[in-house]
C-alpha cells in the first residue's frame, strides 16, 4: 500500500488516486460482476466506486485499510445496483449463531457459476472476503461491522449450498 | 487451497475498464471543484450569507430528489459535465445551448466502447422536430489521437443511418454543419450533429447507426472505419414541435427584390426562408448548374468571424441580419450554414426567440420588417 499516494489523492490529487485505484481496478471489476452478473451492470458499479471513493477518500482515516475501503464500497454499489434493478436479493436472512467454524484454511472447491448463480449476495461478500481476498474471520468482522458468529455461520451455510465436502473443517 | 481465485480469473476484464474509472474520478472532481468555487462564492457573498442559505436549501432538495428519482449520483455528475462541454464557448451553436439551459431533450447516458479502434463514445442527449434531429456526443480515446477525426455527415465520410421497428435502414442526412470541439488534454471531441427529422418514431425503440470518422489533415481526407450503435426508445421528452407560418412580404435590398415566404420557429433556432432575384441558381451553357451568393447573404455573413476553439460568433457592433423580439437582438447561428432548402431559396438561421407574436427582420440599418401577420 502506497500511504503517500494516498495522502495525495486525500487532498484531491486525481492522478495519485488513480494511479492507487489502477492496483485495485480488476479485484474490483471481478467482484462485482459475481453480484450484478453482467459486464455492464459490473463497469457501472466500478464506476460508481470510483466515484464514491475518491469523493469520500478524505474521509478514510487510515491509509493502510485503502484497499478494505473499497471493496465495501463495491459490495455496497453493487448492493445498491441490484436494488435498482429490482431483482430478488436476500438482504437480511436469520442467521444461525450456534454453527461455529474455525479459522483454518477451508478447501473449497467453486466454480464461477455456482458462485454467480447458487448464492446470495451476502454469502458471496463473506465467500469473496475469505477466499478471495484472504481475510480472517476477525478482519472480515471488524472491517464489516459484523458479529464474527454472523461471518461464520454465512460462510458455513453459503459452502453448504455449495454441497461441497468440507474436509478437514473442525465443526467442534 | 480454494481454486476461486482461478475462477474468477475466468471472468474476462473488459478493455475499457480503466476508462470507466476515469469517468468516474472526473464526475467526483468536477463535483469537487464545483462545491470549492461555490465555496468560494459564498466567501465573496458573506454579508449576503442569510438570503443565499434560503435559496440554497430548497435547491439542495430539488437536486437531491431529482437525482434520487432519475440518475445516480454518479451519472447525474457526469450529466452535467457533458451539458457544460455543450454549454461552453467551443460549441457556436448558441440555439443549441439554450435548449440544454431550459434542460430540454431526451437524456441518453450511454456508453459504447469501439475496441477496434479504442474509441469510447457517450450518447449524451437527443432532441427532434418536424425539420431537423440534434444528437450530442462525445469520443474519447487513449490510444488514438483525436485531433483530426471528425464525425462529419455534411462533407465527409460519415453517415447516420436509422433502423426503424420494421428494420428498415434509412440513411438520415445532414442539416447544416452541426458543431465540434476538440480537447487536446482529454483527447476528446465533443460534437452536436444534425440530421433528418425522426419524429415519426415517437414511442418506437429505433437504432441509430453512426457509421466512419472522417480524417482531415493537411489537405489529406481519409476514413477511419467505425460502426457505433445507439439503441434507444424515442420519448415524449425528445419531441419538440415547430411553428411555421406565411410571412408574404417584400423587400428590396442593394436594388435586388426579395420575398419572405415564411419564419419557422423552433425551441433551438429560428429559420427566415427567402428567395430574391439573385438567389437562383445559375445554369452555365454546359447545364451544370451553380450557386451564387446573393447581396442578402454577403450581408447576414458580414457579421461572422471565425476563430480556432470558439468556432462561428458573431462580430458586435458590425453591421448584418438580425432579428429583434421582445427587446432583444437574436443573433444569427452560422454555424447552421448551408442547411438544405429549396431550389432559390436562401435560409437565414437564428437564434429562438423569447416572443414569436413580435419579431422583426432587420438588415442593415435600414431595412426593418416585422415577420408577424
Amino acid at each position: 500500500m502506497d500511504v503517500t499516494l494516498v495522502k495525495k489523492a486525500q487532498e484531491g490529487d486525481d492522478i495519485a488516486f488513480l494511479q492507487l485505484f489502477q492496483q485495485y481496478e480488476k479485484d474490483i471489476y471481478r467482484m462485482s460482476f459475481v453480484y450484478v452478473k453482467n459486464e455492464n451492470d459490473a463497469l457501472d458499479v466500478v464506476q460508481e466506486v470510483a466515484y464514491r471513493s475518491f469523493k469520500n477518500i478524505h474521509t478514510l482515516k487510515s491509509p493502510q485499510y485503502f484497499k478494505t475501503w473499497l471493496i465495501k464500497i463495491t459490495i455496497t454499489c453493487s448492493i445498491d445496483l441490484i436494488r435498482k434493478n429490482k431483482k430478488v436479493i436476500q438482504l437480511k436472512p436469520e442467521f444461525n449463531e450456534m454453527i461455529p467454524i474455525n479459522e483454518e484454511d477451508v478447501p473449497l472447491s467453486i466454480t464461477l457459476q455456482e458462485l454467480l448463480n447458487e448464492l446470495n449476495e451476502e454469502e458471496k461478500s463473506m465467500v469473496l472476503l475469505k477466499y478471495y481476498e484472504g481475510y480472517s474471520f476477525k478482519e472480515i468482522a471488524e472491517s464489516f461491522d459484523i458479529p464474527l458468529g454472523s461471518a461464520k455461520s454465512v460462510l458455513y451455510r453459503a459452502l453448504g449450498k455449495l454441497r461441497k465436502q468440507l474436509k478437514g473443517v473442525d465443526f467442534s | 487451497m480454494s481454486n476461486l481465485k482461478e475462477e474468477l480469473e475466468k471472468i474476462r476484464i473488459p478493455d475499457h475498464l480503466h476508462e470507466r474509472v476515469k469517468l468516474g474520478v472526473k464526475a467526483a472532481k468536477l463535483e469537487q471543484d464545483s462545491y470549492e468555487k461555490q465555496g468560494d462564492v459564498n466567501r465573496n457573498k458573506k454579508k449576503k450569507g442569510r438570503k443565499y442559505k434560503r435559496l440554497l436549501i430548497p435547491a439542495a432538495v430539488c437536486f437531491l430528489a431529482l437525482s434520487s428519482l432519475t440518475l445516480t449520483p454518479v451519472r447525474a455528475a457526469i450529466q452535467e459535465m457533458y451539458d457544460k462541454i455543450f454549454a461552453s464557448k467551443h460549441i457556436d451553436d448558441t440555439g443549441l445551448k439554450m435548449a440544454l439551459e431550459e434542460g430540454r431533450g431526451q437524456p441518453l447516458n450511454q456508453t459504447y466502447y469501439d475496441e477496434k479502434n479504442d474509441i469510447t463514445v457517450r450518447f449524451q442527449n437527443v432532441w427532434t422536430d418536424d425539420k431537423e434531429t440534434k444528437l450530442l456526443l462525445t469520443f474519447q480515446s487513449e490510444k488514438t489521437n483525436l485531433e483530426h477525426y471528425y464525425f462529419d455527415n455534411f462533407e465527409g465520410k460519415s453517415t447516420v443511418y436509422l433502423i426503424g421497428e420494421d428494420g428498415q435502414k434509412t440513411n438520415l442526412k445532414h442539416v447544416g454543419w452541426g458543431s465540434r470541439h476538440y480537447d487536446a488534454e482529454e483527447n476528446l471531441v465533443a460534437e452536436a450533429l444534425s440530421f433528418d427529422s425522426i419524429k415519426e418514431h415517437k414511442g418506437q425503440e429505433i437504432v441509430l447507426e453512426l457509421q466512419n470518422l472522417t480524417y482531415y489533415h493537411d489537405q489529406e481526407t481519409g476514413v477511419l472505419e467505425s460502426t457505433w450503435p445507439l439503441t434507444f426508445i424515442l420519448e415524449e421528452s425528445a419531441i419538440s414541435d415547430r411553428e411555421t407560418s406565411e410571412v408574404k412580404k417584400e423587400f428590396v435590398f442593394k436594388e435586388m427584390n426579395y420575398f419572405i415566404k415564411e419564419v419557422d420557429f423552433s425551441d433551438t433556432e429560428t429559420r427566415v426562408v427567402v428567395v430574391g432575384d439573385d438567389t437562383k441558381l445559375l445554369t452555365d451553357e454546359n447545364g451544370e448548374k451553380y450557386e451564387v451568393m446573393s447581396q442578402l447573404e454577403h450581408q447576414f455573413l458580414n457579421a461572422r468571424k471565425f476563430e480556432k476553439g470558439t468556432g462561428y460568433t458573431v462580430v458586435p457592433g458590425k453591421p448584418g441580419v438580425f432579428l429583434k423580439s421582445a427587446g432583444k437582438t437574436i443573433n444569427p447561428i452560422f454555424s447552421k450554414g448551408d442547411v438544405p432548402s429549396g431550389e432559390d431559396e436562401f435560409i437565414m438561421v437564428f437564434e429562438p426567440v423569447p416572443d414569436r407574436s413580435d419579431c422583426i427582420l432587420e438588415i442593415g440599418e435600414d431595412i426593418k420588417i416585422s415577420l408577424t401577420k
